[in-house]
């Protein structure tokens, strides 16, 4: 997961995307970057564009941002 | 068969899922098509909820809702569906169904009061028990630890808030299948789809003389107590919104 260190970080807890919930940008570059992603349900996805971590099935919501649980 | 027998009924399932199984707004799409003998015609709705850590959701805490008119009883109703609940959700999930029959007695301003809540703070399966069995919905959990019953009767009162959710899959009017997408009037889509009205950002309803450009996927909400294409006015025409919009909902 190497590849993704320069859109996450751990915070003591998660490791928690660095650019919040708003950014798709930022959520687009790290999903391209990423061996990983993988589509979750359409239902649960919020970015127009498909490769976008906010829109993986390993991302994981919080109260203030969102988690990559492949990190764990 | 006697129309008379008909009742309607809200019918909510959530946390029946895991990473990588299949979707709760899947099995809830099997369960109204089983509960419907197949001709389930009606929209499923997806309601947000709270994410906390007190919280055990798996990645985003979603219910799914559905409308039903059945002359099923809701003994064969709940039955129908908790077998297929066992059947299909994972085996890490903790689901929880809800089952309101719409033409009882109840305070309807409590259900959904617990909805709202249940968007911004930790519920407990106490509170949703005890206030379904006031109310008189049926729920039940299923596995697990039984906390989406939290989730399952706080669909039901987001459902009923009518201003809450995001209408399961997408709207097909021909728009992906053409790269500049497509052009119909506000009537057509109304006709063809089977959605109520169409509203811009600001809940206004659209006329139906007027004309929308619809491209890529095209997602419906629920809001004013219908099922809702959400525009915005982009570039000097009525466009259909972005995910980014529709997550409002």
């Amino acid at each position: 997961m190497i590849q993704l260190k320069p859109w996450y970080q751990f915070d003591g807890k998660v490791f928690r995307f660095k650019f919040g919930t708003e950014n798709s940008e930022a959520s687009r570059q790290a999903a391209q970057a990423c061996k990983q992603f993988s589509p979750d349900d359409e239902d649960e996805q919020i970015d127009d564009t498909l490769v976008s971590c906010y829109n993986c099935m390993n991302r994981r919501w919080l109260i203030d941002g969102v988690e990559c649980i492949q990190f764990k | 068969m006697n129309n008379e027998q008909f009742k309607s009924w809200l019918i909510c399932i959530d946390d029946t899922d895991d990473i990588g199984t299949k979707g709760t707004g899947e099995i809830a799409q099997e369960i109204a098509e089983i509960l419907s003998d197949g001709a389930h015609r009606s929209f499923i709705t997806r309601h947000q909820l709270y994410v906390h850590p007190d919280i055990p959701y798996t990645s985003h805490n979603s219910a799914m809702c559905f409308y039903l008119e059945t002359n099923k009883t809701l003994e064969v109703i709940k039955q129908l569906a908790v077998a297929h609940l066992l059947e299909q959700s994972a085996a890490a999930s903790d689901p929880g169904l809800a089952i309101l029959a719409c033409d009882s007695q109840f305070d309807k301003e409590a259900l959904i009061r617990f909805g709202l809540e249940a968007k911004e703070q930790v519920k407990t399966k106490k509170d949703a028990y005890d206030l379904a069995l006031q109310l008189g919905v049926s729920l039940s959990e299923h596995g697990g630890t039984g906390q989406g019953v939290i989730g399952a009767l706080a669909g039901i009162g987001l459902r009923l808030y009518g201003q809450d959710g995001r209408v399961k899959g997408q709207i097909d009017l021909g728009q992906e299948r053409c790269e500049e997408g497509v052009e119909l009037s506000v009537e057509e889509v109304l006709t063809r789809s089977g959605l109520d009205i169409v509203v811009d950002l600001s809940g206004q309803q659209l006329k139906s003389t007027e004309v929308l450009h619809l491209s890529n996927k095209v997602k419906a909400v629920y809001c004013q107590h219908q099922f809702a294409l959400l525009v915005y006015w982009n570039e000097d025409r009525w466009c259909n919104a972005l995910k980014r919009q529709l997550k409002e909902y």
